[in-house]
């Protein structure tokens, strides 16, 4: 016996719900799109603010690595007459300590060495080396949060050591410096730039010929700053 | 045609130009032998470098001193004196011999170095008058010439002083010299 389905009962007609969706009769939901609350008028949109200046390091410690380039002395030209050929071009390194005792002017001292050789067909070589100490006065200025331009002044003494036919004579010499310094900030804690300046760093009166040695002259570097 | 002749013109004077710079080259001379070294720094016998001697003038005309540096150190001849040092005994082959000397002379002296060489015809002085200025300064001088020296060695070194003042000696050395590929340079 085949028994036949019931017919489905009419749906009974019922108030609207407008929280449900609308079944049309014959019970198949429609698919729409919901309806979409008004949006409220976004106000208009506003740069961020700019970040706070990084704060001025307590001390900032340098490391300075150059290449100088002293003038032609007159104890270089009677090396020339002895037979000496020298290269007139300095490894120089320094290693410094600077507090921003205010904002805009760091205070400090740095130490350095340097030296050159001059070399003979029929002698070793004969070497200067120089080590130096100097007082320190910085002015600096921050160009936004990545640039700092500065001017430093610096005094002091330097020993000046040289050897000549394992013979070594030394002699203390006034020092001072000006230097021009780019550095470029990496964080808070790191900087780095070029340098770029003049030495006066001269042994005068050397011998009773009256020569003299030149040691200093212009340079150019970079520095590598950590600050705290 | 007028583009072709023009070329042709650059590039002689482009060969013209290398041949004289290799010629220039060429014409640097180089040493090939150290026939002789004297630079005062070594052993000193009685205060003075040893094996030299005066053959004339005081002990106070003739002495050691320091120069530019305390490394550095020279023969001293004051007023008119004359003096004579160890030879050498490598061979001069010749013909291109150089005496260099590093000196200097107060005004009002004169220096002149006699190089005695010996060869199988005997022993004879070479002079030459070394110009030693105020300063110190580097002075070379070609020595014998015409091949007058091949196969001699030096014997000895003279030094000759003369004039009230003094010179210092810091540097003397014999070069036999030779220039690049034979050529003769002017």
């Amino acid at each position: 016996m085949i028994i036949a389905p019931a017919d489905p009962a009419p749906p009974t007609p019922t108030t609207i719900d407008p929280n449900r969706p609308h079944v049309p009769p014959g019970g198949v939901p429609t698919v729409g799109l919901p309806e979409q609350a008004p949006t409220p008028r976004q106000p208009l949109r506003q740069e961020p603010p700019p970040p706070p200046p990084l704060p001025t390091p307590s001390y900032s410690v340098e490391l300075q690595l150059r290449s100088a380039f002293p003038v032609e002395s007159s104890f270089d030209q009677v090396m020339s007459e002895f037979g000496y050929d020298g290269v007139r071009i300095e490894p120089v390194g320094y290693v410094g300590v600077a507090v921003p005792t205010l904002e805009w002017l760091w205070l400090g001292a740095r130490y350095g060495m340097r030296g050159r050789n001059w070399t003979h067909p029929d002698r070793p070589s004969a070497v200067v080396a120089a080590g130096d100490l100097l007082g320190t006065a910085q002015v600096r200025f921050a160009l936004g949060r990545v640039v700092e331009l500065g001017v430093l002044f610096g005094g002091g003494a330097g020993v000046v050591v040289l050897q000549l036919n394992g013979i070594s004579a030394d002699q203390v010499v006034p020092r001072f410096l000006i230097e021009g310094t780019v550095a470029f900030r990496i964080g808070a804690n790191f900087a780095f730039g070029p340098r770029i300046g003049w030495d006066y760093f001269q042994w005068e009166g050397m011998n009773r010929y009256g020569h003299g040695l030149d040691i200093g002259g212009p340079f150019v570097g970079i520095g590598l700053e950590g600050r705290e | 045609m007028s583009h072709l002749r023009s070329t042709r013109w650059r590039g002689r004077a482009l060969w013209l130009g290398l041949g004289a710079l290799v010629a220039g080259y060429a014409c640097e001379p180089t040493v090939v032998t150290r026939a002789y070294l004297q630079d005062f720094e070594g052993e000193r016998c009685d205060g003075a470098p040893c094996g030299w001697e005066r053959s004339t003038g005081t002990p106070e005309q003739a002495t050691w001193v320091e120069t530019i540096h305390p490394g550095e150190h020279a023969l001293r001849l004051s007023g008119i004196v004359s003096v004579r040092g160890p030879g050498s005994d490598v061979v001069l082959v010749g013909p291109d011999v150089i005496l260099q000397m590093t000196a200097r002379c107060d005004p009002g002296s004169n220096l002149a170095v006699d190089v005695i060489v010996v060869d199988e015809l005997g022993t004879r002085p070479l002079r030459v008058d070394p110009i030693a200025a105020d300063a110190w300064s580097l002075t070379s001088v070609t020595l014998g010439g015409g091949g007058d020296i091949s196969n001699s060695r030096i014997a000895a070194i003279a030094l000759i002083k003369t004039g009230s003042t003094s010179c210092e000696i810091g540097e003397i050395w014999v070069d036999e010299v030779g220039f690049g590929n034979g050529l003769t340079c002017s």
